[in-house]
């Protein structure tokens, strides 16, 4: 689903969100999930 | 005292790619702030939706921090008719909660029919298949991150 379905809209009630949420649902619409390597790959502890 | 109900259902984790630039972005004590808390909601023995901390519209936040906020999708009782598995969609980790104008946007209807469409698991076939497929983790796997 692309970033124009998903993001457009101009409603006054419709509540504000980080950007960022947006992009996490296209991401899960397009099956982009991170894997646990990929997790363990940027943790710094 | 209010009434938690229990839970037999195992509880799974998604992150999206988003979540996990995130993840990527902040030092190592929000880490392991972040995977604790996921860690301990799906430890607990009641479901994930009792740890919702506020709603927009039809996000669930939850807190791991004072000002850290996980924005997610919590599911539960899946399959539907034979409920065994909780999830947690984690679709983006905020660590400051202070946001500029420009940082913002509308959650519009759309956004919001898209997202209960595709966390809507009623006609997947095979729930197992569909956590592998996206790299849906567990208890072990959130532990093992902490080690």
């Amino acid at each position: 689903m692309s970033t124009e379905n998903v993001q457009d809209g101009d409603e006054q009630d419709e509540p504000e969100i980080p950007e960022g949420v947006l992009q996490g649902i296209e991401d899960l619409a397009d099956g982009e999930t991170a894997s646990k390597d990929d997790l363990e790959s940027v943790l710094k502890f | 005292m209010s009434e938690v109900p229990l839970s037999d259902e195992e509880t799974k984790v998604i992150f999206t790619e988003q979540a996990r630039s995130n993840l990527a972005a902040l030092d190592g004590t929000k880490q392991s702030k972040v995977i604790n808390c996921l860690l301990d909601i799906v430890r607990a023995e009641a479901d994930p939706s009792n740890y919702i901390y506020e709603q927009i519209a039809n996000i669930d936040v939850l807190r791991y921090s004072d000002p850290g906020r996980l924005y997610t999708k919590v599911v539960t009782h899946i399959p539907e008719g034979n409920s065994t598995y909780h999830i947690i969609y984690v679709l983006y980790i905020d660590s400051e909660h202070d946001y500029n104008d420009s940082d913002l946007a509308k959650f519009s209807s759309r956004a919001q029919g898209v997202l209960d469409i595709i966390t809507d698991l009623s006609s997947v076939p095979d729930v197992e298949r569909y956590l592998d497929n996206n790299d849906a983790l567990g208890e072990s796997d959130l532990a093992e991150l902490l080690t």
